[in-house]
């Protein structure tokens, strides 16, 4: 039996993936369009805001889409970069846990390095909730990460990885929400509010944009009060997506360990 | 009589005279004297019942003693000028004011007024001018209370309570009056910044209302003309009801913010005209209920929560050359038939951020119809909670699709020639081609 989860006592391991990750990602074509991509966002986001004010608003739709799209991309193509050698990797007496985890906190590392060139345009136009909005993004990216990851090491091969991994991004961005708004006629959702409430709550996705909109923008919420669920979600917006962040990264981390325990199985 | 009692006497008069009261000084003026009042507190209240100018000299302050108005003006052509103004009642039912006046072609400037109930109070009167005035609502009362520790002592301890918007009075009320007008005065913390009622043919002009209730709150009252004034961080910026021609021009209704705040809200208000507002960052920007034959031309409704809210029986109004720009929610009908409103007045519409522009012939107006979809409906009404999908990625999906086909069941307005930004540039271009064309002919 494999020894799945000895992070704590091991951190060797973790620490040669880690650099492992970083010496590729320096060389990574993909990583170097990314970081391109995310330096003209931010610079776009100031050049079509129509004042600083709207720069959030602009930069949480490319968090939205294009942040959230490229931190799973990574995770399950970083997942299948040594799928042919896992035999031999892991014939070594270390833990798999810590080649998941050192790949999960060294692409974090560059993701937050990264980003910073998104966000940095708009801090130099003196928009101070951006670092806010930064700290939130790089929590975004921690879950599309471990979700990449978790698509990466679940699929049989690449293509399979990019199948599971952009479903799952298609329905958490476009799926849950429209099921929502279509339950939201239904004579039982409107009886029981709080259930709709919480099925959108779940979703990290709209936890981010939820907090983005309604409490770092300070737009006003049509839908505060009306029960005691959605008044709680919008008075404690960041607190929840910190936490649901948090959690759900926690989760793909550990499905993405047991799955690796399991392969040698 | 001798030099010494000659003087005795002249010291006399000149003690007299300095110790005479502003309303005995009043009294005793003649019709149309000017009198100056010198710097320091004057006690008032006083009552102006003759024509007059009032002028302060720097630091001239008229205090009232906490009851009823500070100055009462009940006599025609009237001025006051250069003071502060402070102390009124605070009696709702009293119409209370700094400044309450009965008298016609008042003309009340460059005074501060704070510290009272109702800052003007206009009643029943026609060609006031009210100018530049800074005018601070009462926002704490002194209220007497229990001692912190009442075994320090039995005598009660004086502490500020706030006084609760609806309890303050308005800046400028003005009822039952015709042919005034309000330019660049300033107005704060108080209920409503300037209330219209029953009020006809006066103009406001180039005022700064903010962090008041309803920065204009205006109700039967016609052919009244609003340009250029700034309403900003209040808690709605201006509602006009149950009025008609009128003409709100080149005003900035910004920043009112709050859960059922709006820029503008005209209800019940017909045959009006709303051109070069500044429309941005309000819970609801624009909002028509029951209004009918307005024209609606050139505004700017930007980065609003909601940026047009277009209610039922709403009839004939004409939307040309507004610009609708990153609103979280473009328009809301909320289900109602606004079939009798028109988009496009002699083929120029609107423009609206989110329009895939195609315009092939390159005049500025785009040569597909834009359909504006309002995804949530009566939902809005029935499930409020619905509101936690506002911009969602899958709103935006859902009216990419609506631009190329309608939704079925779906609420939608359609403007049939919408515009593309380029339009205003183009139709410049074609302007100056056309007159340096007639000029060569």
């Amino acid at each position: 039996m494999n020894r799945a989860f000895p992070l704590f006592t091991d951190a060797g391991p973790v620490r040669a993936v880690l650099l492992r990750e970083f010496r590729d990602a320096l060389i990574n074509r993909y990583f170097q369009v990314f970081a391109a991509l995310s330096f003209l966002g931010g610079v776009a986001a100031i050049i079509f805001s129509e004042d600083a004010n709207s720069v959030p608003v602009l930069i949480l739709q490319v968090a939205l889409y294009f942040v959230s799209l490229f931190a799973l991309l990574a995770g399950a193509s970083s997942a299948q970069a040594e799928r042919d050698e896992w035999e031999m990797l892991f014939a070594q007496p270390v833990s798999r846990a810590a080649y998941v985890v050192g790949k999960f906190v060294a692409y974090l590392s560059i993701f937050a390095a990264v980003l910073l060139l998104l966000f940095l345009p708009g801090l130099v136009n003196g928009a101070s909730r951006l670092a806010i909005l930064y700290l939130q993004t790089l929590l975004l990216a921690a879950v599309f990460l471990a979700l990449g990851l978790t698509a990466g090491f679940l699929a049989h091969d690449r293509a399979q990885a990019l199948i599971i991994g952009v479903s799952a991004w298609l329905l958490l961005l476009f799926g849950i929400d429209f099921i929502a708004l279509f339950a939201a006629r239904w004579e039982l959702t409107q009886k029981f509010p709080d259930l709709w409430v919480s099925f959108l709550m779940l979703n990290p996705l709209d936890s981010f944009r939820i907090e983005a909109l309604f409490s770092l923008e300070q737009i006003p919420a049509e839908a505060a009060n009306k029960t005691p669920l959605a008044s709680w979600w919008i008075a404690h917006a960041a607190v929840w997506f910190s936490f649901s962040a948090a959690t759900w990264s926690a989760v793909f981390i550990t499905l993405s360990g047991l799955r690796l325990s399991r392969w040698e199985d | 009589m001798s030099a010494t009692l000659r003087l005795a006497i002249a010291l006399c008069l000149v003690t007299t005279a300095t110790a005479a009261t502003l309303q005995e000084r009043i009294d005793s003026a003649a019709p149309h004297a000017t009198i100056r009042l010198e710097a320091g507190v004057h006690a008032g209240p006083i009552v102006i019942n003759k024509p007059l100018s009032l002028v302060g000299e720097r630091g001239a302050e008229i205090r009232g003693n906490n009851k009823g108005s500070v100055v009462t003006i009940a006599a025609d052509d009237v001025t006051l000028s250069g003071l502060r103004i402070t102390g009124s009642g605070l009696q709702l039912s009293d119409d209370d004011a700094a400044v309450f006046v009965t008298g016609n072609r008042a003309r009340i400037d460059t005074n501060v007024i704070a510290d009272s109930l109702h800052g003007i109070y206009l009643k029943k009167i026609s060609g006031a001018q009210i100018l530049n005035n800074l005018i601070q609502g009462k926002t704490t009362l002194i209220a007497a209370s229990e001692p912190v520790e009442k075994t320090i002592g039995s005598s009660t301890e004086n502490c500020d309570t706030t006084l609760v918007s609806n309890r303050r009075g308005n800046g400028i009320h003005q009822w039952n009056c015709e042919g005034n007008l309000i330019r660049g005065n300033e107005i704060s913390e108080t209920r409503d910044g300037i209330y219209f009622s029953f009020t006809n043919n006066s103009r406001v002009e180039n005022n700064l209302v903010h962090h008041v209730r309803y920065g204009l709150h205006y109700m039967y009252s016609d052919g009244n003309t609003f340009e250029n004034n700034t309403f900003t961080e209040n808690a709605a910026g201006a509602a006009i009801m149950f009025s008609k021609e009128l003409v709100v021009r080149g005003n900035r209704f910004v920043n009112n913010r709050g859960h059922r705040a709006y820029g503008l809200i005209f209800q019940s208000s017909d045959r009006s005209t709303l051109e070069g507002n500044e429309i941005t960052e309000n819970a609801v920007g624009l909002s028509f209920n029951q209004c009918n034959a307005n024209k609606i031309v050139g505004n700017r409704v930007t980065q609003n929560y909601i940026g047009l809210r277009i209610g039922s029986n709403s009839d004939d109004n004409q939307f040309t050359e507004n610009i609708f720009a990153h609103n979280l929610h473009p328009v809301e009908t909320g289900g109602s038939d606004v079939s009798g409103t028109r988009w496009s007045v002699n083929g120029v519409g609107n423009l609206w951020d989110d329009d895939f522009a195609l315009d092939l012939d390159h005049d500025g107006i785009n040569d597909l119809p834009h359909r504006e979809l309002d995804l949530f409906g009566v939902l809005r009404r029935d499930f409020p909670a619905v509101a936690f999908l506002s911009g969602s990625p899958v709103l935006k999906l859902l009216r990419f699709a609506q631009e190329r086909a309608a939704l079925p069941g779906a609420n939608f307005i359609e403007d049939r020639a919408s515009l593309t930004p380029q339009f205003w540039k183009l139709r410049a271009q074609r302007a100056a081609r056309n007159v340096i064309s007639s000029s060569t002919k």
